[in-house]
């Protein structure tokens, strides 16, 4: 009975919201990154990093595996890259298509398969992400563009400040992280946040408590979408392209192995892990092609060995320093 | 003018099961892995890529395609339980996706060692001369080696219900199935008998993957959309359903063959509304059981 | 079981930190050297995903030709640093290198790529940074709006690869032809210049049928095809799509008693093929490694290839190699290394012999005026890398269409695609 107690707050307080502190100072680290990375790996790290905490939000806090995020990435991206080409949409009105877009999917997929069981969902969602690939491949390629992907999307400007330059498209995706950084801390401080939580440790108890799980979990999607299509209305922004492999399945994939590297559920593993897997893919494919495999054997060892990832991992062992500390 | 070419239609109908028969085969396995053990195997594409090489390899050393067929599922049904006994085990009773997590870093690394191993070039696989020609009715053409899959997937299956229903393993699998605490308090080996399952559903996977190399070649990303395929197909069948899994695959097979003939820009898209037609109609799928899904 | 588990911990945490210190010392050698007088060329291969051979070949071939340089000397005395990196055939992943390639690792030109959708966003990168980009594959960045100054192509514009197998098609075969399509633009610029050339010869054109990239049974659409009863099938897709649909036609029965003719093929294709791709498919390239029993200059290239690095080179890698070939012969022409406009200009109208017989870069779209190859399977005689005979080559400037022609897309723009 003691042994549950004390597991009980060890699972509270490793999942507590951060302090402020490490919001504003992971801000702060984040606004000298382009000195370390190259300035295109340091904006995707970030455009990645919105998607991952969008996504950790369903696998981390609500413990939902969708395994086709990239419908909601890639749909963002075409939905923006749509409006800026064909409509001359200014930079507010592209972004909110590629949000709202999304987020009407998530809720057409959560509608239709959210109640099912979690590998059952993954396989689901993994299945419409490859209907919307298949879709923007071959049958809507008149307007998509297909395998082309959506070319001559115009260079963007912010209060007739061009975005065209590496850095100030770097700060630019940064103001937007930052917003975002600090929605994901007030959400999870919420009572949504908490009741997302709740779900996780015990999906029955929750339900015993009269909650509705299956709109919890619709609307921590829901959420999640509007991360997924904002990070891929930036990444058009960013590329002033829309390549197809934003809705391929491997858009998904990488975005789980990021996060679950990173540690789901946990306040910034999804942006470490982001900067982690990108820096490894960056420098192992220098040394050999075939990184695939280093990656991949890596994210098997993660599973096997430490599925808290790399801040689930140091947050356990911090904790277990201090109650070691505090039992002496 | 607008006649209605019977031949044509005749000939994408057989040609529809011949391609749901290595749907069958695929998704037949992994609904005895789901069933069995709980786990989605993301990887199952990948043991199916396998099996298109195990049978390369075992035809140039043989000689002989059927011994080729035959020794590609027993080497990938081995390997499968090599990896079910080292990767797998330690994961049952925590989170249930962290199999499926586990299995899809398998799919990443797995293709990347083929080509090390096998180079970047795919391999051509050979069926033997005497299923090289064609049946002709009328002006009806059908090559040989459809007609050899439809009927040794009829074979395969017919074996694989014998063993389950007939065999002692079998019933203990069927058991298992149903209630693996039962069967462990009745002092059978559980864990060892999930090992065997893993090995059989990954077996039926390298068999698909096996049948399939001499029409496309055995190349290292194969595998990616036969773990596609095994998903819509066990969606739409019901998941851990074995006859799901054969109407199911042979629906797809029909639905994308049919596809192909009126609206060819479709045809790899189809499966997946008829997977959504399927869930909007009928949510469990077409064989599931109720609270399954 | 403990301290197992603990050991497998300290194991992989020092294969990260062992990684990551070797990506480390690896990027610090190439900023260390900078005495002598440098220039820096950038590319990018898919080196990871399908096309990872081809990927391969080019920048072997990139790289042979950079060695052949520096062993001379360099460009106008500087030598050539090279880097090269993986665009994993992903549209994302290509500007990200390319933007590393041009803004970080200050690259003076740069080039590569194997997807003609990757090149024409590439190109668009070009005419925005202004660095001069070669692109090593099939594009129509030639074409239309698409073109700017800073953008050159080194393997045949798409519809001209059409026109040489529909030439040799129409005059050798027969007349009635029935074609199988990759659903996407390079799939449909080649049945565009086969329609064109049919109607310019008397072709009768009988049907055709779109398949989506990444389609692995092709059976399903032969049923249409063997209905049509053509005199020929035609192939406009590559790789695996090939693949498939040349081993499912040869299991119909379609490659004893019919032609078939794939637009563009590939020497591993053709492997992976084996006894399928018989005498009766005929496939395009724009450079097959026979062709050293023709011209000096191809003998020299290929042997040397092959001892370096145990295989004849692919058309890729001989575009890579002629491409990186033209970029230093123009920097020469021109006389600097850091006018970049200036060296576009010699560009044009360059004249060399290089890999095949004369050719010369054009001066108007700054593409390479080349022949294109026609070759014919051995089937189950094939051995080794002796897999295929050349049955023609088709001279360059009858397959390529006026300055004035294609900046307006012209005739294929009136080309109505059938649905």
């Amino acid at each position: 009975m003691v042994n549950d107690n004390t597991n009980a707050t060890k699972v509270q307080e490793l999942h507590a919201p951060p302090k402020p502190i490490v919001v504003y100072g992971t801000i702060f680290v984040l606004l000298f990154l382009p000195l370390v990375l190259s300035t295109p790996l340091a904006t995707e790290i970030l455009i990645w990093a919105i998607f991952g905490m969008g996504f950790n939000l369903l696998l981390g806090y609500t413990g939902v595996l969708s395994f086709g995020h990239a419908a909601y990435f890639g749909l963002g991206a075409y939905s923006s890259g749509l409006a800026f080409r064909y409509l001359d949409a200014s930079l507010p009105v592209g972004i909110a298509a590629g949000v709202l877009a999304p987020m009407l999917l998530a809720c057409f997929i959560g509608a239709l398969a959210i109640r099912k069981r979690g590998v059952y969902f993954a396989m689901i969602s993994l299945a419409f992400a490859q209907m919307l690939y298949f879709m923007a491949l071959s049958p809507l390629k008149h307007i998509t563009r297909g395998e082309d992907g959506l070319t001559h999307i115009p260079t963007m400007a912010i209060f007739s400040f061009s975005l065209g330059k590496p850095l100030p498209l770097y700060y630019f995706v940064l103001v937007v992280t930052a917003i975002m950084l600090f929605a994901t801390w007030r959400i999870l401080q919420s009572p949504f946040g908490k009741l997302l939580q709740a779900f996780r440790e015990n999906e029955e108890r929750a339900k015993a408590c009269g909650y509705n799980t299956t709109m919890v979990k619709f609307w921590s999607l829901v959420i999640s979408a509007f991360y997924a299509g904002l990070a891929g209305s930036l990444n058009t922004v960013y590329l002033g392209y829309v390549p197809l492999t934003t809705l391929f399945w491997l858009t998904s994939g990488t975005m789980v192995m990021m996060t679950i590297l990173g540690g789901k559920g946990t306040f910034l593993g999804p942006l470490v892990g982001v900067g982690v897997f990108l820096f490894l893919q960056n420098t192992i494919s220098l040394i050999t092609p075939r990184w695939e495999l280093f990656v991949g054997a890596m994210f098997v060892a993660i599973i096997l060995l430490f599925p808290g990832g790399i801040m689930g991992t140091l947050e356990e062992k911090l904790m277990a320093y201090r109650m070691k500390r505090a039992s002496k | 003018m607008f006649e209605i070419p019977w031949n044509v239609i005749a000939m994408q109908f057989f040609f529809g099961i011949a391609l749901g028969c290595i749907f069958v085969l695929l998704s037949s396995g992994m609904s005895i892995i789901f069933g069995l053990l709980d786990v989605v195997n993301f990887a199952h594409g990948t043991f199916a890529m396998l099996g298109a090489y195990a049978v390369f390899v075992m035809i140039s050393l043989s000689g002989s395609f059927v011994v080729g067929l035959v020794s590609a599922v027993v080497i990938v049904g081995i390997v499968g339980m090599i990896v079910e006994f080292l990767f797998l085990k330690p994961l049952y009773g925590k989170d249930p996706l962290l199999p499926l997590l586990l299995t899809f870093g398998l799919s990443v690394a797995i293709p990347d060692l083929i080509k090390i191993i096998f180079g970047l070039i795919g391999k051509p696989v050979n069926y033997p001369e005497a299923l090289s020609g064609t049946l002709v009715l009328g002006s009806i053409i059908l090559p040989g080696y459809r007609l050899f899959i439809i009927l040794f997937t009829l074979v395969a299956l017919i074996s694989l219900w014998l063993f389950l229903k007939r065999s002692d393993l079998g019933m203990i699998i069927r058991a298992s199935t149903r209630d693996s605490l039962m069967v462990q308090t009745l002092g059978i080996n559980v864990s060892r008998i999930w090992t065997f399952g893993f090995g059989l559903g990954v077996g039926l996977a390298a068999l698909a993957g096996a049948i399939a190399a001499p029409m496309m070649s055995a190349t290292p990303d194969m595998g990616v959309d036969m773990t596609m395929t095994a998903f819509v197909v066990t969606v739409v069948g019901g998941l851990g359903s074995l006859g799901g899994a054969i109407v199911g695959g042979l629906l797809i097979g029909l639905v994308v063959a049919f596809t192909a003939f009126v609206a060819g820009e479709y045809s790899s898209v189809s499966m997946y509304f008829c997977m959504a037609l399927i869930l909007l109609v009928r949510p469990r799928g077409l064989f599931g059981e109720q609270g399954r899904e | 079981m403990q301290h197992v588990k603990r050991l497998g911990q300290i194991g992989l945490a020092m294969l990260l930190v062992g990684l990551i210190s070797a990506g480390l010392l690896t990027a610090l050698p190439a900023t260390a050297s900078a005495q002598q007088k440098t220039i820096k060329y950038g590319t990018m291969h898919p080196l990871t995903g399908a096309y990872a051979v081809l990927g391969r070949d080019q920048m072997r071939a990139t790289e042979m030709a950079v060695e052949e340089w520096n062993a001379k000397g360099g460009v106008l005395g500087h030598k050539i640093i090279w880097v090269h990196r993986d665009d994993e055939l992903k549209g994302n992943v290509a500007i990200r290198r390319a933007k590393e390639l041009v803004e970080e690792e200050k690259c003076d030109f740069f080039g590569g790529t194997l997807s003609g959708s990757i090149s024409l966003a590439m190109n668009e990168f070009a005419c925005k940074t202004k660095t001069p980009y070669v692109a090593y594959c099939m594009s129509d960045m030639v074409l239309g709006s698409d073109q700017c100054e800073y953008g050159a192509a080194f393997m045949v514009v798409p519809y001209a690869a059409s026109l040489a197998v529909a030439q040799y098609a129409f005059k050798n075969v027969g007349k009635k032809w029935f074609a199988i399509t990759a659903d996407y633009r390079w799939g449909h610029s080649l049945l565009e210049g086969w329609l064109w050339q049919s109607q310019q010869m008397g072709g009768q054109f009988l049907g055709n049928v779109y398949v989506p990239l990444g389609t692995t049974d092709f059976s399903t659409y032969y049923a249409k095809v063997l209905a049509a009863k053509p005199d020929f099938i035609v192939m406009n897709n590559l790789g695996a799509d090939q693949t498939a649909a040349i081993k499912q036609a040869s299991e119909l029965g379609l490659t004893k008693n019919m032609k078939i003719f794939c637009t563009k093929t590939a020497q591993h294709t053709i492997k992976e093929l084996g006894s399928a791709y018989n005498e009766n498919v005929i496939g395009g390239m724009s450079f097959y490694y026979k062709l050293r029993d023709k011209y000096p200059g191809a003998k020299k290239f290929v042997d040397k290839f092959i001892k370096k690095y145990g295989a004849p080179p692919e058309q890729d890698g001989e575009c890579g190699y002629v491409a990186t070939n033209i970029l230093f012969m123009a920097i020469e022409k021109a006389g600097t290394v850091s006018d970049k406009k200036k060296i576009m200009e010699a560009m044009q109208d360059i004249k060399y012999q290089l890999t095949k017989g004369p050719e010369y870069v054009r001066g108007c779209d700054r593409q390479r005026v080349q022949s294109y190859v026609l070759v014919k399977g051995k089937g189950a005689k094939a051995k080794g890398w002796d897999l295929a005979d050349i049955v023609a080559e088709i001279p360059g400037d009858s397959i390529i269409m006026s300055c004035a022609d294609n900046a307006k897309k012209l005739p294929f723009i009136n080309i109505k695609l059938p649905k």
